[in-house]
């Protein structure tokens, strides 16, 4: 699963640092999310859709293999 | 569980009097043991030393909570909680439980050609214990989900 995280992130200038402590995640997760080498539970999708005030699938991009 | 009694402060005063009871039970043991029982010596010495184990874990992590501020305890907590982290723990325990079979094979394996027969029956029963585990542990948890 793809992601824009990064780009949603950058686009409103926050540091995965700040964006971390707002999810109540670990920044190793920000960054590896944003790697694509984790896939988010859908809690954590929702609360990061939430925080940026979209949908899931504006930030999540699911391709079917 | 583990995550919630990592930040839990009765569990660390729990891990104190559980260490301090091994420690007196180690103590007193070790006066009723007769000087040639080497094992229960052995033994007696073991539950002093995780108690005292126990005492150190659980006076460090009070002291931690004391001093620390709100806010590394609070950092502290949400890399507990962190799914990610809480995954690789997961993957982690996996990857130590099959390791630890192997292990115990490999161990009956050697046990039985040093022709220690008590010693290798107990291994193949450990083995034999952690695959019943593993079938109640999955039974129940996927009752839960």
């Amino acid at each position: 699963m793809q992601n824009r995280l990064e780009e949603i992130r950058n686009k409103l200038g926050i540091n995965q640092e700040e964006l971390a402590k707002e999810l109540e995640v670990s920044r190793q997760t920000i960054s590896s999310l944003e790697n694509g080498r984790y896939n988010p539970s859908i809690l954590l999708a929702f609360k990061i859709a939430r925080y940026f005030k979209m949908s899931i699938e504006q930030i999540f991009i699911y391709e079917e293999e | 569980m583990l995550c919630k009694s990592y930040q839990n402060k009765n569990f660390y005063i729990g891990l104190i009097i559980i260490g301090l009871l091994s420690i007196t039970f180690g103590a007193v043991f070790q006066q009723y043991i007769p000087e040639n029982a080497h094992n229960l010596s052995m033994t007696a010495g073991m539950l002093s030393g995780i108690g005292a184990a126990f005492i150190a874990v659980g006076v460090i992590r009070l002291i931690k909570f004391k001093r620390s501020s709100p806010e590394k305890l609070k950092a502290e907590e949400i890399e507990l909680k962190d799914e990610r982290n809480i995954q690789i723990l997961r993957a982690t325990y996996s990857v130590v439980a099959a390791a630890s079979i192997l292990i115990f094979a490999i161990l009956a394996f050697v046990f039985l050609v040093l022709d220690y027969i008590v010693p290798a029956w107990i291994t193949i029963g450990c083995i034999y214990v952690e695959v019943i585990i593993f079938f109640i542990a999955y039974k129940i948890i996927s009752l839960k989900m």
